[in-house]
């Protein structure tokens, strides 16, 4: 399960200082109303800034602009500022074209709109760059909440922790075997209702976190309980072949260590040594690695300590960005003082509500 | 114009980091647009090649981007089997250069500067701060020598002036010691690595005062050194390092300026710690580029893993040196 913070499309507007928060009502009651959320669990977004109007939201396949479409009328004829972030890679035959389509056909509706695509990796910026889509680098891992991701102290009781939903395209097997692993995730996304028992079969020593929370039945975890749960193991893992994977730099601002399969779309780019073991895709691989790890434990703050430097690095820069582009799409200077109006939780595309509404119909 | 028909200098920055597959990575420049390509265009006429420019200017600007763009296009037709890539020093130069359709990666020049050639002076040794502050840049107006009027004890360190640049900095700040003068007992004279290292060593802090320029060396050379950094805020590069407890980042005013340089001179940093601070965030950019240069390869060429580590791109790509020995690599190859 990626550790969340759930947000509400433009209903984050709520957050804003109380001058903004006003603009924001009366001149949008359409962007603040309740009523005009009409999101499903896919919708991630948030204006950062109501005016200028600065929006981040989150590209998923059919919704190129994330949640702006679904304020396309409160868009219309108004100058804004877009960050859309990356939900999947785009590294991979043929979805950089596909995205460019896509942005250009959902631009032509909001004219107005500036979009500027938040890549990953600089792999994703070149290939926009080559298909003329504005982007700058904006990892969805620098929005992870370091006040909530943080070491705790006592003994580990698990070699390695997998934050990651149920899916196959997250590879589980490949941790089958480290001797003591915890299981932290979301349910399969595809509701693939065997994916659970298959997992148990191919896993038996592990433990499956959120079902022993919910004593036999899924129970979702809060990113402060992801936490302490991430604690409870000395390494964190990494196995899939793509994504942003953003439980790599919370397991680091946790003070764990990783290892990590060879991927593509952006969790590569905070895996330095020593904190990070990257190995080839089996399982003793995997297992020998984590052992290491084990036998010759990094001091917590150590990684902590680099994590947060990674972040300040990673967030100064993308500040000077964001500001040189409000001054120069609004002829605003310093729009933005400081990270804080983006660290209000941006990476999740998702709510964990409809998620747990079925569980608890069938419990 | 052409950017392949300027005059031809006889030195320029770049190297050939692989020479098979071909992949240079050389520097944007007045007379050599597309560096090493407008140098020696019939050397990547008949074979691919993967070429990074780099900057030395900033272009956060629409019209330096659409002149790059223009140059891009004019290589596509005249260098058909060549693949260019801009090395953007900042995100906004990024944004800019894809909103323009310019194919590009950021890579911050100051990535490239060596840093063995750049160190803190051994822990053991006796080190007697001269100069509160030391400026290295060239005298010229866009530098704003100016601005470091307020410091009490401030050496200058440059390349061979104008004339008339270096009166007017002598105007300017009568107080400072002149390095390169001073050693040459009045005249002009060169100061090699080694010996700037020491001068360094003898300063508090270092200075960058020029409001628009490149990613400027000279600021990650101080901080390789382990000093501490003023600077104004500025366009073109150096601000993406310019974090952390050793750096003041400050208005373009005199009094700001001297204000901070005492403000960090009365603080005692350990020179290791703000070598291993900036260095750490090279570090960090390193590992980003040479994954990227690595995918771009793969999709260029489909070589896989070309590079296993950062040492090829070391020092070169910001180093100038006549052209047969830059091109050594593919002469040799030939041969």
């Amino acid at each position: 399960m990626r550790a969340a913070r759930f947000v509400h499309g433009f209903s984050r507007a709520r957050s804003l200082p109380a001058g903004d928060q006003r603009s924001i009502l009366n001149r949008d009651s359409q962007i603040h109303s309740d009523r005009a959320m009409p999101y499903d669990s896919d919708h991630a977004g948030t204006v950062i800034s109501a005016d200028p109007l600065v929006i981040y939201a989150m590209h998923a396949p059919g919704r190129p602009l994330g949640i702006a479409p679904a304020h396309a009328a409160a868009l219309r004829g108004r100058k804004a500022l877009l960050l859309l972030a990356l939900d999947a890679t785009i590294e991979v035959e043929g979805a950089a074209g596909e995205l460019a389509r896509d942005l250009k056909s959902a631009q032509a509706d909001l004219p107005d709109v500036n979009v500027v695509v938040l890549a990953n990796t600089p792999f994703e910026a070149y290939l926009l760059a080559d298909l003329r889509i504005s982007a700058m680098p904006g990892s969805r891992s620098i929005f992870v909440d370091e006040s909530v991701f943080k070491p705790w102290d006592g003994p580990a009781e698990f070699d390695a922790v997998y934050n990651a939903s149920l899916t196959p395209a997250n590879r589980h097997e490949l941790a089958r075997d480290v001797t003591r692993l915890a299981l932290i995730y979301d349910r399969d996304r595809s509701n693939d209702p065997n994916r659970l028992d298959e997992l148990k079969a191919k896993l038996p020593r592990a433990t499956f976190v959120n079902h022993a929370e919910g004593q036999g039945a899924y129970r979702h975890l809060s990113p402060e309980e992801c936490d302490r749960h991430i604690n409870r193991a000395r390494v964190g893992l990494c196995l899939s072949r793509t994504g942003a994977t953003v439980a790599a730099m919370e397991y680091m601002l946790a003070g764990l260590p990783i290892v990590s399969t060879p991927s593509r779309g952006g969790r590569e780019r905070y895996l330095l040594p020593p904190f990070c073991r990257l190995v080839d895709d089996n399982p003793p691989a995997v297992a020998d690695a984590v052992d290491v790890f084990v036998r010759k434990p990094v001091p917590k703050a150590v990684i902590r300590n680099h994590a947060l430097h990674m972040l300040q690095f990673e967030r100064t820069n993308f500040l000077i960005a964001i500001n040189n582009l409000a001054k120069e799409f609004f002829g605003v200077e310093t729009l933005f003082a400081s990270f804080a109006p983006f660290q209000i939780g941006l990476i999740s595309p998702r709510d964990p509500l409809p998620m747990q509404a079925p569980e608890k119909a069938a419990s | 114009m052409s950017a392949f028909a300027g005059p031809k200098p006889g030195i320029a920055a770049g190297c050939v980091v692989s020479a098979s597959p071909l992949v240079t990575v050389s520097k944007r420049e007045a007379p050599l647009p597309l560096g090493l390509a407008s140098l020696a265009p019939e050397r990547f006429a008949d074979q691919p090649s993967l070429n990074f420019i780099g900057l030395t200017w900033s272009h956060e600007t629409t019209e330096l981007v659409e002149k790059v763009a223009r140059d891009f296009a004019e290589a596509e037709r005249v260098l058909s089997k060549a693949r260019f890539v801009m090395l953007a020093n900042t995100p906004t130069e990024q944004v800019q250069f894809s909103r323009a359709g310019v194919p590009n990666i950021l890579a911050n020049e100051l990535i490239f500067v060596d840093e063995r050639a750049f160190v803190p002076p051994p822990p053991g040794a006796k080190r007697r701060r001269r100069f509160d502050a030391v400026y290295t840049a060239r005298l010229r107006e866009l530098k704003r020598h100016d601005l470091a009027k307020g410091v009490d004890n401030l050496l200058l360190v440059y390349a061979d002036p104008e004339p008339a640049d270096f009166a007017r900095v002598k105007l300017e700040l009568p107080n400072a010691v002149f390095a390169n003068h001073d050693l040459g007992q009045g005249v002009y004279r060169h100061i090699d690595q080694k010996t700037l290292r020491d001068l360094l060593g003898a300063c508090g802090v270092g200075l960058c005062l020029s409001p628009v320029e490149g990613a400027m060396r000279a600021s990650i050379e101080y901080r390789l050194c382990g000093m501490p950094v003023v600077s104004i805020r500025s366009a073109g590069g150096r601000d993406r390092y310019l974090l952390g407890p050793h750096v003041r980042v400050v208005d373009a005013d005199p009094d700001a300026i001297a204000s901070a340089v005492r403000d960090l001179n009365a603080t005692v940093f350990d020179p290791l710690a703000v070598r291993e601070f900036a260095g750490s965030l090279i570090a960090f950019d390193r590992h980003n580029f040479l994954g990227a240069v690595n995918k771009l390869v793969e999709h260029v060429f489909g070589v896989h893993h070309a590079f296993t580590s950062f040492r090829p791109f070391a020092r070169f790509p910001v180093s100038w040196r006549q052209p047969a020995e830059i091109f050594a690599p593919l002469d040799a190859r030939a041969a």
